[in-house]
Formats: structure tokens, sequence, C-alpha cells
């Protein structure tokens, strides 16, 4: 008992709500509320000024506020126990500084108000969310007692700031492309496609078009570019990710470069070089079989077949090419993280190679791969960059050789013109619209993926035992 | 072995060559070629990426018998049993040199695959397939292609031999990683015992066991004498002592003593075999002790 009690004195000079008679401990506790209360105040007005963008009249007061709080805490547990939290004097120190520093500093820190770059907000923000997240650290670890296992959930604030700072951001973009994508949304829009001659004898009116312009063939057109891709791009990548993962050596390096080069080429480029080659192409895709695959077709009513400027398969093959490292990458770590234990016992049993891949390896690899694609539809989806240049309006359909239209295209096209005049107006009060169903396509995907991933990660790996 | 002895001795000969082929003779492991070594290692020397692992082993492995592969830890004994099925071919810097022969023919010229349809083996951790119990034990015959195989009698009759029939025969069609792992253990013996290999290696199969397991694996080890051939590496002496009827004793590489079990532990030739295994002796005795 003695012994206790003299290790528990010892360990209250160093901390003092340990070894002090638990009334005292909670007082001295329970003072750090305010600070943690300010804090938290202090960051929501952080987050505030970071979206406002106006010249901030709470930066001082907040600085002033933090730094009053946490003084007063630390002298009631200095009164209390005599012991003096070197860091809660230290941040008391920055916060009057800041407080300063944010009073001298002019209201817009370069030029005039009139043609200003930044106002001092981009300072003052940033700091005082810093400095309120520091307070509210320090008053939570003082709060639950100064343990070493609060001074771990002392550190949450830190870890959940920045990613609440990035939840909020997106979903201020979300909230304003769901609100503006609701408006337009209607059973026409989802079912029509998209009409030029309707077009053309409204768009004098320059308002909402009474029958709408329609987007089924850029819906129709962004799943069959996204299924053309993937299975284009499914065999070589897993291949390639086979051939890496199990035959290690030159040939393989030699694989794993040349995708790695061909990640790192734009996609705009790649665009371009192919639309410049397909400018070269001069048959009339009626009668020029390669022409009609690349350029795609359109019949006109009177028969006459006119070329389009890229079809479907020209770029999902060049979207393939793009997104299929991807696939390959993932298929390597997959196979990669297969344990030894489970390859060395097809091996010893006489299994060869290509039985041990269907059997073992490959069911393995199996969430990795799908993985692979899931990012690789998600590139699809954000190839933009090359579909720029050979998309349409999508008015004669949707096909392997007809022309390639998608829903970014017609975002794209609602704000800079493509696929000519009429359609950027007809799909000017609708790009939202297209943009949330590209949103909604993709949540789709995932949640798939991700449900198929979790049945085929229990059928292929179980819970391997760890004995 | 439907050649006769005549046959595979002179082809021995041939393949060996007469020099390589007296070396075990000559080190007093043996006194003649017998007909029923169904393997052998002849001056066996492997390194691993320039690091020498085995330093001439020569090493019979007896027809119908239980081998088993006694030494101290990083003795070589694991890497000795595993390039007798060539899974050292696995890794990339493994170099060797000597042969190995399997039925007098040399194992290094054999197709890897072939040859170990031939020599199958057990893991020191149970390593089931994420399949069903069945396809587990299937998945050797499987891969080999065996077209007119019965699968239910296959899978009945290895579950038997490996003493294991008895405890899931009711649910062969759930996951083999369901089982403990005693019982995993014993499912990866039928797996190999479900392909007929000519020679059974065992690398520590009861390292990852409780006492009660490892009796069990022991019974279904001791079932396998006669019919099988088997080598096993183990660490543990007593259970060396039970299990096995031939032992190897292996020390930093060199095969200090090889005989019959009984003979090696009441009578070893050499004074590190008899430090070996008294001293290893009293440690396992000490560690059941702890253990019980």
């Amino acid at each position: 008992m003695a012994l206790e009690n003299s290790q528990s004195t010892a360990a209250g000079l160093e901390r003092f709500s340990l070894g002090r008679s638990s009334q005292i401990a909670r007082s001295i506790r329970l003072v750090y509320g305010l600070p943690l209360a300010v804090s938290l105040m202090g960051i929501a007005g952080g987050m505030a000024l970071l979206i406002s963008d106006q010249p901030d009249p709470i930066a001082t007061p907040a600085f002033s506020l933090l730094a009053l709080a946490l003084l007063a805490a630390t002298l009631h547990v200095r009164m209390e126990t005599a012991v003096t939290s070197r860091s809660a004097l230290a941040l008391i120190g920055l916060l009057a500084v800041s407080a300063l520093a944010s009073l001298l500093l002019p209201k817009w820190l370069y030029g005039l108000q009139l043609n200003a770059i930044i106002s001092r907000t981009a300072i003052t923000s940033p700091l005082l969310l810093v400095l309120s997240t520091a307070v509210c650290s320090h008053s939570l670890r003082a709060l639950l007692g100064n343990t070493p296992g609060a001074g771990d959930k002392a550190l949450y604030p830190w870890l959940i700031l920045p990613i609440f700072l990035v939840v909020l951001a997106y979903g201020l973009i979300f909230f304003n492309v769901v609100v503006d994508g609701l408006h337009g949304l209607s059973l026409d829009l989802l079912t029509r496609a998209y009409d030029p001659t309707v077009v053309a004898k409204n768009v004098t009116a320059n308002t909402q078009y009474s029958p709408v312009p329609g987007l089924r063939n850029q819906i129709l057109g962004s799943l069959l570019l996204l299924a053309m891709s993937l299975s284009f791009a499914a065999l070589p990548g897993i291949g390639a990710g086979v051939f890496m993962a199990e035959y290690p050596g030159r040939i393989a390096t030699v694989i794993s470069l040349s995708l790695q080069m061909l990640r790192a080429i734009s996609l705009f480029v790649i665009g371009a070089a192919a639309y410049s080659m397909i400018l070269g192409m001069t048959g009339t895709p009626g009668d020029d079989l390669t022409s009609k695959l690349v350029r795609g077709v359109s019949l006109t009513s009177t028969g006459l077949s006119l070329p389009e400027r890229g079809s479907f398969l020209l770029v999902s093959g060049l979207v393939a090419l793009v997104v299929a490292p991807v696939i390959a990458k993932m298929t390597e770590e997959g196979l990669r993280s297969v344990p030894r234990e489970l390859r060395e016992a097809s091996v010893a049993l006489g299994a060869g190679d290509g039985f041990g891949l269907r059997r073992v390896l490959l069911p393995w690899a199996g969430p990795n791969i799908l993985t692979g694609l899931l990012i690789a539809a998600a590139e699809t989806s954000a190839s933009l960059a090359i579909i720029i240049f050979f998309a349409g309006t999508g008015e004669t359909g949707v096909g392997p050789v007809n022309g390639v239209t998608t829903l970014d295209f017609a975002i794209f096209a609602s704000h800079w013109g493509g696929g000519g005049n009429f359609f950027a107006t007809a799909m000017n009060p609708y790009h939202m619209t297209a943009a949330l169903l590209l949103i909604v396509l993709a949540l789709g995907m995932t949640v798939a993926s991700m449900l198929m991933q979790r049945r085929m990660g229990r059928r292929a790996r179980g819970s391997l035992t760890a004995i | 072995m439907t050649e006769s002895f005549e046959n595979q001795w002179l082809r021995r000969s041939d393949a060996g060559g007469v020099a390589v082929q007296d070396v075990p003779a000559a080190l007093g492991l043996r006194k003649e070629p017998t007909p029923t070594n169904v393997m052998e290692t002849q001056s066996l020397q492997l390194w691993y990426s320039g690091r020498q692992v085995l330093k001439g082993v020569s090493v019979p492995v007896v027809q119908g018998k239980v081998t088993a592969i006694v030494g101290p830890s990083g003795c070589g004994k694991t890497t000795l049993l595993r390039s007798l099925n060539r899974l050292t071919d696995l890794s990339r810097n493994c170099r060797i040199e000597g042969k190995i022969l399997l039925d007098g023919e040399d194992c290094m010229a054999m197709d890897p695959v072939a040859l170990r349809r031939r020599v199958g083996m057990v893991f020191q951790r149970p390593n089931p397939f994420p399949m069903s119990i069945r396809e587990n034990v299937l998945y050797g015959v499987r891969a080999q292609k065996r077209k007119k195989a019965r699968f239910d009698e296959i899978v009945e009759a290895s579950l038997r031999k490996a003493v294991i029939w008895d405890e899931v025969k009711d649910r062969l069609d759930e996951s083999a990683l369901n089982l403990s792992g005693g019982q995993q253990q014993r499912i990866c013996i039928a797996r190999t015992l479900a392909v007929s290999p000519e020679v059974v290696l065992m690398d520590e199969p009861a390292a990852s066991l409780d006492p009660r397991s490892t009796a069990k694996l022991e019974e279904s080890v001791m079932a396998m004498r006669g019919e099988y051939t088997v080598v096993a590496v183990t660490h543990e002496l007593s259970q060396a002592r039970r299990i096995s009827e031939n032992l190897v004793f292996i020390y930093e590489g060199h095969i200090v003593e090889f005989g019959e079990t009984k003979q090696l532990f009441e009578d070893p030739r050499e004074e590190a075999t008899r430090d070996y295994l008294s001293g290893g002796l009293v440690t396992s005795i000490e560690e059941e002790e702890a253990a019980s």
C-alpha cells in the first residue's frame, strides 16, 4: 500500500490527473471542456472562412478566445496541482502571435481590392483550422486524463479534420450536381435520342425546349464504350499481368516498362495522333470496310452512307490501350499476393502452370483483377481527352460502327460547343443531369464490384487460418 | 516397379557412372546398391545465392520405409527434402550439383512436373486450398488428368489412409479451411496420397500442431508404413524415434550418420550423433513435460 502511494505521488508530479483524489482530478479535467468547445467553434469558423471567400471578420476574436480559454484552463490546473503544461504555454503563445498578426494583416494581400490577388482569409483560415485542431487535441488529451491512451485518442482530431475537409468539398460539388441535375431530369430525356431537326425548329426560343433534346444515345453510348473497352482490355491486361507475375525475367521487365511508358503518354496526345491518322483516310465508308470500321458510318434517308468522325470500335480500342496497363498491374499484384504455401502445394501435387493458374492463382487474384477492371472502367468514363476528337451527337444511333458519343461528351459540348451549335445549345440546360447520370453509373459499378469482390474473396480465399 | 531389378541396376550404372555410383558405399552409408532404394542422392551439393547449404550429401531412401531426417535448425534438412522433388527450382538463385536418382533415373534431367507427380510433399504448415474437402483431395488427381479415375473411391481411400475419414465423411463438401489445424494437415496428407506417389516427403508435418493432433498425425504416418515410402524431416527426436525406421542425421550440410533408427538411438557410431541424440532427447522430454 505504502509503495503504491509513494509511486502515485511521484507520478502526480509528472501527470497531474493521476494520483490525486478522483474528485480533484475530475474537476481539473472538466476545466478543459471550455477550450475544447471553443476549439470546435474555431474549426467551424475556419471552414466557414474557407468557403466564404470574404475578408474575415472573425479571425482575431477567434484566436484571442482560443488563447483565453486555454489560458484559463492552464491557470486553473496550475492552482490545483502546481504543474504547468509547457505545450499549453507554447500554444497560447502561438495563438497570441496569430491574433496580433491577423489584426495587422491588410485585408487584401496584394493590390487594391479591385485587382487583388488573395484576401488574408487565405492565411488566416488555414491557420485558424490548424491552431483550433491543436487546442482541440490538447484539451481532449487533458479531458481524458492525460494517460498514454488519451494521447492516442488526442490524435483523432488531426486525422479526422483533413478527411472532413475533403468530404466537405466533395459534398458541396455533389450537392450542386444533384440539385441541378434533378432539375432537368425527366423520362423523356432518358428515353429520347437527340434529334437535330426538332432542336433546329426550337432553337430560336433559347429557353427550355418543349420536346427535350434527349440523352438516350449518350447513355447507351457511355455503356457501350465501357463494355467494349473493358472487353478489349481485359484479356491483354490479365495476360500481361500473369506474365509479369509468374514468369519474371527480361521479357517481363520489357513488358512492364512499356506498359508504364504507355501510361505516361497523355490521353490527349493519343487521341490527337489517332485523329490525324483518320484524317488521312479517303475511302468512303460505303465501299471501304476499314474506313467503315474506323470512322463509323451513318446512313442518310436517301440511302447514302456518310463517314462519321470516329466509330465506337476505334475509340474503345484506343481507350483499351490506355486502361489495359491498369488491369495488368492489378492482376500482377493479385498474383503476387498468393501465399507461397498455396503455390507450393499446387506445384507439389504435380499440377502444371495452367492448372494452378486456373484453379488456385487466378481465383485468388480475382478480387484484385476486379478492382483493376473497376479502375479501368472509371478511367474509361474519364477518357474524354480521347473521345473529344471523335465524338458526335449520336443522332444516328449507337453501335460498334456508329459514330461515338458519350455522356461526358454531352457535358463538354454543352459548354464548349462540340457537335455543332444546335447540339451545344440543346444540351446546355441538361449538362448537370448528364453529370448526375454519370455519377449514378459510377456508383452502381462501384457497389456491384464491391459485392462481387466480397463474394469472390470469400470463395477463393476463404479465411486462411493463421496457424 | 515392373522393371526387373537387374535392368534397373544396369540402367542406374549407365546413368550414374561407376565413380559417382560408389560414393555412398565409399562413405560407408550402405554396403551395396540394393534394389529397395527407390530414391537416392549422390554427393548432392546445393547453394542458395552462393551460400553452400548441402555439402555433398549421399543418402538412400528405402522402399516402403519411413526415413526421418534429423539435425539442428539450419543444418539443411528441409533443403535436402525440397531438392528431392525439385521444389528448390522455385527459388531463382538456387544451384545444385550432384545427382538425385528416382528408380535409377536422374531427377535433374526429368520434367519437374512429371517428377513431382511421382514424389509428393506435405508441408510444415497445413496448406489446404480454399476449396471443399473433396476438391482438396482431388486436386492432384484432376491436375494429372487421370481419365478413368473413380473420384469417390479415391476420396474415401485417401482420407481413410490419412486416418481422417471418420471425422469428415459427412462434410466432404464443406470448405477445408473450416477444419482444425491437425485435421487440415491430415487432409493435406490425403491429398498427397490421392495421386499414389512413389515417395511422400514430409517437412516437419507436426511442427504447428498441438500434442493431440500430433499423435493423430503420427498415427496416419505409421499407417503408411510398408505401402508408401516416406521421407520426413523432424526436429523432434522422440517423434523420429516413434515413426521412423531409418534415420539420417545431418549436420551443417553433411550427413553424419545414416542407419536404422533403433540402432542409431541405441548405439550410434559417431560421437556427434551420440551427443545430439542424447542432448536432443533431454530437451524434448523437458518440452513434453512443460507442454503437459
